[in-house]
Formats: C-alpha cells, structure tokens, sequence
C-alpha cells in the first residue's frame, strides 16, 4: 500500500482566521471597557463630586464648623478614595460626621488608637465629637495611603 | 489503543482549557466591577485594572479559540495553542503578584490596601487567577506528554525503511 502523506495546513490562513478573532474580540471588550468612561463623564457635568480628582491633594482652605448651632457640625466626604476636606478645623465640642460616597468600604482609624469607626460600607456614616483642642491625624485603615487631619480649636 | 489514550488526553487539556478561560473570563469581570465602582479614581491602579479587563477578555478568547498552526521561532517551533495557555499562566501570575504587592508595606503605585478587602472581589479574585493557573499548567503538561509519542511525522525515506507491522 502505498503511503499517502497527510494534506498540509495552510499555516498563513489558520493563522489570519486567528488573528481575526482576537482583533474583533479586542474590539468588543474596548467597546466595553470605554463605555463607562464616557458615562463617567457624563455624570460628572450632572454631579461635581465625581469631576474631583485624585492624587497628592493642595493644601485646601480650612473648613470651619457653623457657629450658633447647639451642637456644631462638620462633614467629611470620603470619595474617590481621598477624605474631603483632607484638613478640616473645627471649634472643641463639634460633632465630625464621615461619610462613605465610595462604593467600595472604608474606614477612619485615628493614629492614638484609641477611637476608630467600624469598616464603612457604601453611605454609611461614623461621628465623633471632639471635646479637647488639638490635631487629630486619621488613616482608613484598609487604604492607609488616604490621610485626614481634624484640627479643634479652642 | 495508544491513538484513544492520546485523544482522551488531548480532550482532556481541551476541557481543563475551557475552565481556565472561564476562570480568566471571571477573574476579568470582577476588575471591571470595581473598576466601576471607583478603582478608576486612583493613578495607574485605575487603568491596571480596566487593562486586566481588556487582557483577560483577550486571553480568555484566544484560549477557546481551535488553534492548530505552529510558529516556527529559528530552529523552534512553538505551538500556537501553548503560546496562548502561557498567556494565560503570565496573566493569572501577573495579577495575583499585583494583589500581593499592593498588601506590602510600600504598596503599588503608591496604592496599598489591607487583607482581602475589598470582599468578596479579592477572594473571589485569588481564587480564580489561582484556579486559571493551576488548570492551563496541567493542560500544558496533558499536551506535552501526548505530543512527543504519536504527533512525529517522519519523513518518507525514512517511513519506507520502518518495518511493516504483520496483520
């Protein structure tokens, strides 16, 4: 019997199918991966928190706490991964309210220790008021590279 | 009897094949996940994340994907299909080195996070980059032992001396 060889494989065709594939598959998932952004953007000309960025922050102004209230008030907004006003100083006895706008968990760890909020989920809240004057440096403690300060004046 | 054990093999590595993509596939989704949910936020770790999206698609395609043609690299030829299981393996690697390196002391990129938070992703994460690994190295090693024995094409001078087997 008289051996007949195997038909050869036309490499440059199998080879063009395969890259075919790949490309239209890339260029799904970049249609995919794109699409938020352009949401993202959108949302942020209707919602200015998400248009602030990220990184090393400025000095910011200090933030005061109203006066006349009976019991001061102050707000920090953890967004973006970054507490909002990363330095806010307030008047002893003002009650400091943290609260998470990032779906991902968060917390504030202050570095005595000795007070520290529960892991916040996506909107929940942590308070602490402030009774002695001083500068209070706090962490989340699961992104240590977000930093706050809270300075209480007298 | 020899071809049918080959062919289990070849199917088997097929099936651990399709696993590993899935587990790619999966692994991918969950960076794209929090990439939306605010990892697009931070420098470099944001688009880390959504190019992890976009190469795990990739991958994960290219692994299902028949592939049957060899590139032959100077005197090596390299199968096209090992080269995409490889992919895989560097992938799945790469990322579980980020999470390692971003629990570390000085971080990724200045980004640092603690344990498995955010959960369940990072679990969920480990487990499937780990899962994808482990699958495309047993998939290699299933190819690797059928390949030598029945895939060698001698030439035909050299087929015509091989003794005939007596039916």
């Amino acid at each position: 019997m008289e051996r007949t060889s195997a038909p050869l494989r036309t490499v440059p065709s199998a080879a063009t199918a395969w890259i075919r594939a790949v490309l239209l598959v890339a260029a799904a998932v970049l249609a995919l991966g794109v699409a938020p952004r352009f949401e993202a953007r959108a949302s942020a000309a209707v919602a200015p928190r998400h248009a602030q960025s990220y990184g090393p922050s400025t000095p910011k102004p200090a933030k005061t706490a109203h006066k006349g209230a009976a019991v001061a008030r102050a707000q920090v907004k953890i967004s973006n991964f970054k507490f909002g006003p990363r330095t806010l100083t307030v008047r002893v006895g003002t009650k400091v309210t943290w609260t998470n706008h990032d779906a991902i968990a968060h917390s504030v760890n202050f570095s005595s220790g000795k007070v520290n909020s529960k892991t916040l989920d996506d909107n929940a809240t942590y308070s602490r008021t402030f009774t002695t004057p001083g500068t209070y440096a706090y962490i989340c403690a699961i992104h240590p590279f977000m930093h706050g300060t809270v300075v209480v004046t007298a | 009897m020899l071809f049918g054990v080959h062919e289990t093999r070849r199917d088997s590595a097929r099936f651990l094949d399709y696993l590993a993509a899935a587990s790619i596939a999966g692994a991918g989704y969950l960076h794209y996940c929090l990439y939306i949910k605010g990892y697009r936020a931070i420098p470099t770790i944001g688009t880390g994340f959504l190019f992890q999206f976009i190469a795990s698609g990739i991958v994960a395609a290219a692994i299902i994907i028949p592939l049957d043609f060899r590139a032959h690299v100077g005197r090596m030829a390299v199968s096209a299909r090992a080269v995409t299981r490889l992919g895989g393996i560097v992938l799945g690697l790469g990322t579980l080195a980020a999470f390692v390196l971003s629990r570390l002391p000085g971080g990724l990129f200045n980004f640092q996070e603690r344990g498995l938070q955010p959960a369940p992703q990072s679990l969920l994460t480990i487990l499937t980059e780990g899962a994808a690994v482990v699958l495309l190295v047993a998939a290699l090693v299933l190819d690797g032992a059928r390949r030598p024995v029945a895939t060698v094409e001698l030439p035909v001078e050299h087929a015509a001396r091989r003794p005939r087997a007596s039916v």
